[in-house]
């Protein structure tokens, strides 16, 4: 029972903390220049993140360390400096796309411009990180979060074709704007595969005590959990499919989403469009910041956890402090949220080899996982992965250029 | 020694093949990114103005895109556009006409 609970309460987190600003948005583009065409890209990215978060998992509950502790120890410092550096760059990155989230969620509500909302957007995530643990980090941001099942929602109320869906899971070809397509492709993949989640999963599960006996959690929860949250990114391709679509809504700004639910739910539409994007790039913002830190910490062999007191973790608590006012800054300046979150999202998306590669000779030692290596299936994932994740870095730039605009 | 300095090369090229296929991919030209913009802020500001009589947040929210729809329109009448032929400037200029009607629409609904 109390398995189950944990079970339970591990695939709602998930779900509720699956959708954030990069999902949000590039499900909404994908949707509204390409229809369903690009729920592939979707479907792989959840499918890539359930068997990179349940080998980080597995890695923690085996070792009882994190990913992190693990790259430094197997590779030393000079091999960890380099996953260590892109991982903190492009998650820098994203937490400043996800500020912008809340800001721009927050001045669609109140009509007071973004730029305003970001310090003091830092310093309710400070406070959170300072005076919570966690449990309240991980569960309770997710919980909220889970009123982004409201796209779930508006998809079944705009009742779509599910044959036209399921004939978007398969990839196929565009008829027009082929580089757009792929730098969707691309950034709806960096938006799913982000660095930072399997990191901040890995060090999750060391500070929840898991062991060899969490393993069936650890596989469930991973699995479901994407799957959910992975249809719950798919249900935001079919609204921006069905709403933007056919009116010829191409989003340039953040600002146009707006509208994304209000034509299938009316007004309770649009404020649960404007809560799903504050609460869930919130949550985000709060996981984002405790995995910079705990990245920096774990590499650098610090005193590291959200459940002590920060004058217990100074560096620690330090770290976030500093990390989430700095990525409050460009919001500060005015940065486009839309232009920093793809931008971003494309980074990320190049950044996957740096961290992916190492997990394959990891999840193969038997020195570090025992008898619990990867099997032939997580082996033919993997490599698949750090197939995509190559190709991804070698196309990001190129695209990024050519589909970008 | 030679042979990681051909793979590199090869590495370098396959890059460099891989960029060019993608400028061959990309086919819009600046007049109709302008024109499918344009016409795509039009649409955005109708959908606003449909929601405005919903309630006091969808308003305010449809004044905020009045204000974010007029300055791209006010872009668009800056912009000097390159291998723009007579016909993509009569048709700029249609869609400019068509998205500032809009935004009056909604200036008018939304009271701003």
């Amino acid at each position: 029972m109390k398995k189950f609970g944990e079970i339970a309460l591990g695939v709602v987190t998930s779900i509720g903390g699956f959708l954030e600003v990069g999902s949000i948005a590039t499900s909404a583009q994908a949707g509204s220049e390409f229809g369903f065409q690009l729920g592939w890209a979707v479907l792989v990215g959840s499918v890539a993140l359930m068997f990179l978060m349940e080998m980080s998992g597995r890695l923690s509950a085996v070792t009882t360390r994190t990913f992190a502790d693990q790259l430094r120890e197997r590779f030393g410092i000079r091999g960890f400096l380099l996953p260590l550096v892109a991982v903190l760059a492009v998650s820098f990155l994203v937490l400043s796309s996800e500020i912008g989230g809340v800001a721009i969620a927050l001045q669609m509500a109140t009509g007071v411009g973004f730029r305003v909302w970001a310090l003091p957007i830092a310093f309710l995530g400070w406070l959170v990180l300072w005076r919570g643990t966690f449990g309240t980090v991980e569960k309770g941001a997710a919980m909220l979060g889970l009123v982004s099942i409201v796209f779930a929602i508006a998809a079944a109320a705009l009742h779509p074709r599910w044959s036209s869906i399921a004939a978007g899971l398969v990839p196929s070809a565009p008829a027009h704007d082929r580089a757009r397509y792929w730098y969707l492709a691309l950034s709806i993949l960096g938006a799913s595969i982000s660095p930072y989640l399997y990191f901040f999963y890995s060090s999750g599960a060391v500070e929840d005590k898991w062991t060899t006996e969490h393993l069936s959690v650890n596989r469930v929860t991973a699995s479901l959990g994407n799957i959910f949250g992975g249809g719950l990114a798919l249900m935001g391709v079919v609204v921006a499919a069905l709403v933007f679509l056919p009116r010829g809504i191409r989003v340039e700004r953040y600002e146009q989403l707006g509208m994304l639910l209000t034509p299938a739910l009316h007004h309770p539409g649009f404020v649960f469009f404007l809560a799903t994007l504050g609460i869930t790039c919130f949550g985000t913002t709060l996981e984002i910041t405790l995995s910079l830190a705990y990245v920096l910490a774990q590499g650098l062999g610090w005193t590291w956890s959200e459940n002590l007191r920060p004058s217990r973790d100074s560096r620690f608590s330090t770290t976030y402090t500093i990390t989430i006012f700095l990525a409050a800054i460009p919001i500060l300046l005015g940065a486009d949220v839309l232009k920093l979150t793809n931008v971003s999202m494309v980074l990320t998306a190049a950044s996957l080899p740096l961290s992916v590669l190492p997990l394959i000779v990891l999840m193969n030692d038997r020195e570090v996982m025992e008898r619990h290596v990867n099997g032939i299936a997580g082996n033919v994932a993997l490599v698949a992965i750090a197939i995509m994740s190559v190709v991804l870095f070698v196309v990001a730039v190129p695209l990024q250029i050519m589909g970008g605009g | 020694m030679r042979i990681p300095h051909r793979s590199w090369s090869r590495l370098g090229a396959v890059v460099i093949a891989l960029a060019g296929a993608l400028v061959a991919c990309s086919g819009a030209t600046e007049p109709d990114k302008q024109l499918d913009s344009l016409r795509s802020w039009q649409a955005s500001v109708r959908l606003a103005t449909s929601a405005v009589h919903l309630g006091w947040t969808p308003r305010r929210y449809g004044r905020q895109l009045h204000d974010q729809g007029a300055s791209v329109l006010e872009e668009s009448r800056k912009a000097k556009l390159k291998d723009a032929s007579a016909a993509d400037s009569a048709a700029i200029r249609g869609a400019q006409r068509a998205l500032e009607a809009s935004l009056d629409s909604l200036a008018a609904a939304a009271g701003s």
